[in-house]
This record gives structure tokens, C-alpha cells and sequence, in this order.
């Protein structure tokens, strides 16, 4: 579950980020707009102030020119008093006379001083110094911002909340339910994968008891036959060396079939090693062998040169033989044995053949030929154990392959088979895979 | 030394094989004293001169020793990775003689330096001849290492 915090504690990390970045931007733009309309603001009041100190310059010229400063600074006393925005004025006189001081007992929240020279003809009068308070022009904009601001940023984190709430549920919830669930398939591939090594352990452990134990009581069978015809051979009599030799043939054959059994269940547990195999070179070790086995016999064979697989060397050996001893075994009654093994291309697949003109079969029995003990002979017809198909069947469907046989009786058999390469060797070594 | 004198050590705790081997020796003609231990810890007690066997003089050891992989107590595995660890059984002629035919038996057993690994077979007659041909081999052809000193 430790992904699934971290996801969580890295996604809220990010949303955090997102919004702090968007506040941070936001005040950025509100303190520059209010930096913006103050400036603004005192440059209007400059302005208007300005235009006003005129007004009071042109009221008191006639008072100055007629020198009644007492008049003059009564009409500035007056100007100031009417207008509440100015808090503090000095008109002085070119000559340094302080004409009017007047100072309002007011602090001034955003102070603005003003100067202008009062002059009449190109001769100055005066000089008016005013210290005024523009907050008066503050017609509501800067509160209308800071009331924006705070909308904006209630809007940005309700927004945010949202945001969580959306990707909760459109994103981390379904990546959780997902990432939740590929932990339980994880922990239930090893599980399963524990059990499966405990099942191939023991199919080890159960074919070695069958090797082992199951052929020991069979050798005793055989050899104390053995021992009886040959110490009690005076007083059997020929029906009794009959049974016995039955007996015996019976332990043996049960040798053989408990052999093949096992032949059976190592293919199946065999370590694939994928490599390029000569398949042609494959045939033509098995059909040396089979001539090596039975020198008498003279067969006609054919073995398509550089024939190639991809696949497991052993493996492709196991099925070569087994298919190339079966048509080897049904040509044994037929008056020139041919067999010939070669492949053909079709849809992009090589399909691998043996082909013989041996007793074939009936192929409405085709699909018994790959089930183990299946058999289409009788024993004393052509020995064998029915395993050998069955484990070539297993082989190739290891390989990813698929194999199949037609025939007619009396006219031959032809086995053929594909070996897909698409399949990754790990996978048909189920066994192999390790509990982490 | 006569060869009769060389003895065989049979280490087999089935007593139908035990029997059969015996029979297979003698019928071909092989009259070496064969001295049996049932388990691994006989064979083990026999080479190493203890247990019951207390007191042999294990300068003399086995022309060949005949040795069953599946026993009670020790495996044949292990008796004869205990053979190769000592230097008194060190050079012992030992031949595999089992029903196991697991690649992995042979390729462990040849590890643990094995002079021979044969399969029993089914068939007495197939038997008889592998007995012959063991005989043979390593009662009359093979030379032993050197007595010990």
C-alpha cells in the first residue's frame, strides 16, 4: 500500500503547488493594480489641486495688486477651509512674507504637496505651497479591488477543492482501485506460483517413488520367473514355462510402460532451452540409429536437406525420433518402405512432415493418436506403449505448435507439425518461475 | 592374489534385488565373497571399519563396491560423497547399480566422482548380462588403486 500513499501524498503535493502558484500570481496582480490606481489617483488629485490653487491664485490677484494682504489672506484662510481636502497652506510673498500659514489639525492619510507661483503680467505675487489629502479621490476602487482579491482567492481554493474532488474521483480513485487490484493479482500470481513449485516438487518427488519403487517389485517378478523356469525346468511342464514366460513378458512390458510414462512427465518438466536446431540432421541421427537397431531392413528414406527450427534441441530430438521410429515400425510389413521427412511453407508458418507408405491408419481414429495408451494396433500387430505420440503431442504443445496426422490404411501415414516462434521461452518453463 | 579373494560390497536393502544379484553373480560364474549391507550406515560401518563392524582391517577394502542410490538411514548419494571425503576410501571402485534413471541421480552421482552408473533393468536376462559384463570388467580387467599402506 505504499504506492498508493505516495500517489496521494504526491498528487495532493501538486495541487498544493498549482494553487499556491495561483494565489501567489493573483496578489502579485492585485498589488500591482493597486500601485497602478494609487499613482493614477495622485496624479488626478495633482491635477485638480492644481487647477484649484489657480482659481485661488486669480481670487486673490486683485486683493495683491491693490496690496490688501489681509484681504488676500482671508480669501486663502476662506479657500482653505472651504475645501476639506486641504490640510495645510503657506503664501509667500517673493520677498520671503509669510502671507497665510494655515494649518488644519488633520493627519493626512495619503499626503500631496503642491506648489505653484501665483503671477500676474510676468510679475510674480506669490508663491502657494498647499499639503492636501488625496484620499478623498479614493472613490471606492482600491476596496473593490481588495474585495475582488479576496473573491478570487476564496474562488481559487474552493476551485482547488474542486480540482482534488474531480481528480479524486476521475483519476486517483479509478488509479487506486487499479493499482489495488494489481497488487492483489500479484499476490495471487505468487501464490499461485508457490503452489505450483510445491505440485512440481512433488510430481518430482512422485515420479522418482514411480522410477524407483514401481520397478522393483517388477525385476523381482521377472528374475524369480527367471529363477523358477530355469531351477525348476525338469519339473514344469510346458504349459507352466507358457505362464511363466507370460508372467515375465507382462513385468517387462509394464517396464517399458512405466518408463514411457515417465519419458512422458520429464518432457513436461524439461527446461526449455530456445535454439536454432537442424532438424534435417535430427532425422537423419534417428533413421541411423533405426538402421544401427535393424540391419536387415532396407528403407527407402528421403531427408530434405538444411531443414531448420527454432525450439528446444532435446526436445525437437525426442519428437523427431519417436515420429520417424513410428513410421519405421508400421513400413516394417510393406514391400519398400519409404519414409521421407521434410517442410513446406503455409501462411507464413514452416509445417514440419514425415512421411511413409507403412499400414497408415483410419482416420476416424486421428484423434486417438495423441492420447496416451491409445492405440490403433494390437501388440502382437506392432509393439510399443501408446506414450510415444502422446508425449510428441506434449512436446510440441510446448513449443506452441500444433501437430497432426492423416493417413488412409494400407496407404501410409504422414505426420506433420508447426512450432510457433511467437511464444517467449519463459513461458514454457512454467516450473522455472521463482517466488520472489 | 586370487581373484576370489577380492570381495564384492553389495549395498541393497531390497531382498528380492539382493537375492537376484546374488543369483546373477553366481550363475555367472563370479565367486567373490559379496559381503551385503542393507543401509548405507552398514556400508558406511563396513569401509570405515565401525559399527558392527568394529575392528576390520580397512587397509583391505572392497574390489567394488555395488551401491543402490534409494536406502534407509544414508542414501547411496551420500555414502558415496563420504567415500570421496575420506582418504582411506578415497580411490574405492564404486559402481552405481539402481532402478533411478533421473538425469539428475546420474549427473549428481558422476559429480560426487562415480567410476560407473548402470540402470537395473526389468529384464533378468538383460540383468544377467549387465552382472556378466561387470564382472568381468571390474573383477578381472580393471586394475584397483594400491592397497594403503
Amino acid at each position: 500500500m505504499s504506492l498508493l500513499a505516495s500517489t496521494r501524498v504526491i498528487n495532493r503535493r501538486a495541487l498544493l503547488a498549482f494553487i499556491s502558484i495561483l494565489v501567489a500570481v493573483v496578489s502579485a496582480a492585485v498589488f500591482t493594480m493597486l500601485v497602478l490606481q494609487r499613482q493614477y489617483l495622485q496624479s488626478e488629485a495633482r491635477e485638480e489641486l492644481k487647477t484649484e490653487m489657480g482659481l485661488l491664485g486669480d481670487l486673490t490677484t486683485d486683493a495683491l495688486i491693490r496690496s490688501d494682504y489681509e484681504a488676500a489672506e482671508a480669501l486663502i484662510v476662506q479657500w482653505v477651509h472651504r475645501h476639506d481636502y486641504i490640510l495645510h497652506i503657506t503664501a509667500t510673498m517673493p520677498n520671503g512674507f509669510v502671507l497665510a500659514d494655515e494649518k488644519k489639525d488633520i493627519a493626512p492619510q495619503m499626503p500631496l504637496e503642491v506648489t505653484r507661483p501665483v503671477v500676474f503680467n510676468g510679475k510674480p505675487l506669490m508663491t502657494i505651497h498647499v499639503v492636501g489629502d488625496y484620499s478623498f479621490a479614493e472613490s471606492g476602487y482600491s476596496s473593490i479591488i481588495v474585495h475582488v482579491s479576496i473573491v478570487l482567492f476564496v474562488a481559487i481554493f474552493i476551485l482547488g477543492l474542486m480540482l482534488w474532488w474531480v481528480l479524486q474521483r476521475t483519476a486517483i480513485r479509478p488509479l487506486e482501485k487499479q493499482i489495488m487490484a494489481r497488487e492483489a493479482n500479484e499476490y495471487e500470481l505468487m501464490r499461485r506460483t508457490v503452489e505450483l513449485e510445491i505440485i512440481v516438487k512433488e510430481l518430482d518427488s512422485f515420479s522418482y517413488s514411480i522410477s524407483h519403487d514401481l520397478r522393483a517389485p517388477l525385476r523381482a517378478i521377472d528374475g524369480y520367473g527367471h529363477a523358477l523356469a530355469e531351477d525348476y525346468s525338469d519339473v514344469l511342464d510346458d504349459t507352466a514355462h507358457d505362464y511363466i514366460a507370460r508372467i515375465r513378458s507382462a513385468a517387462q512390458r509394464m517396464g517399458v510402460l512405466i518408463d514411457d510414462l515417465l519419458t512422458l512427465s520429464r518432457m513436461t518438466r524439461h527446461e526449455f532451452k530456445s535454439t536454432d536446431v537442424d532438424m534435417s540432421s535430427l532425422a537423419h541421427d534417428a533413421l541411423d540409429r533405426l538402421t544401427l537397431a535393424e540391419p536387415w531392413r532396407s528403407v527407402e528414406t528421403t531427408v530434405e536437406g538444411n531443414v531448420r527450427a527454432k525450439g528446444d534441441s532435446s526436445l525437437l530430438g525426442v519428437v523427431i525420433d519417436n515420429i520417424i521410429q513410428n513410421a519405421w515400425k508400421y513400413t516394417s510389413t510393406v514391400d519398400h518402405p519409404l519414409i521421407e521427412f521434410g517442410s513446406r511453407e503455409q501462411d507464413g508458418e514452416t509445417i514440419y512432415f514425415v512421411r511413409d507408405n507403412g499400414v497408415g491408419f483410419d482416420m476416424q481414429y486421428a484423434d486417438k493418436l495423441f492420447k496416451p495408451f491409445q492405440r490403433l494396433h494390437s501388440p502382437n500387430e506392432f509393439s510399443g506403449s501408446g506414450i510415444g505420440l502422446a508425449t510428441v503431442a506434449r512436446i510440441i504443445q510446448r513449443h506452441g505448435g500444433k501437430i497432426w496426422a492423416e493417413g488412409e490404411k494400407g496407404k501410409g501415414a504422414t505426420f506433420s507439425f508447426t512450432l510457433s516462434p511467437a511464444i517467449p521461452s519463459q513461458a514454457r518453463n512454467a516450473h522455472e518461475i521463482k517466488a520472489k | 592374489m586370487d581373484s576370489s579373494e577380492k570381495v564384492i560390497l553389495l549395498v541393497e536393502d531390497n531382498p528380492d534385488d539382493e537375492a537376484l544379484t546374488l543369483r546373477a553373480l553366481k550363475k555367472n560364474n563370479i565367486m567373490n565373497e559379496v559381503v551385503v549391507a542393507r543401509d548405507g550406515v552398514e556400508a558406511l560401518d563396513y569401509l570405515f571399519g565401525t559399527g558392527a563392524h568394529a575392528g576390520r582391517d580397512v587397509t583391505i577394502q572392497p574390489q567394488v563396491v555395488l551401491l543402490d542410490l534409494k536406502l534407509p538411514k544414508v542414501d547411496g548419494l551420500e555414502v558415496l560423497r563420504r567415500i570421496r571425503a575420506d582418504d582411506r576410501t578415497r580411490l574405492q571402485p564404486v559402481v552405481v547399480l539402481t532402478t533411478s534413471n533421473e538425469d539428475s541421480d546420474i549427473i549428481t552421482s558422476y559429480k560426487l566422482g562415480v567410476n560407473s552408473y548402470i540402470r537395473k533393468p526389468v529384464d533378468f536376462a538383460q540383468f544377467m548380462e549387465a552382472v556378466h559384463h561387470l564382472g568381468l570388467y571390474w573383477l578381472v580387467l580393471n586394475i584397483s588403486p594400491p592397497r594403503l599402506p
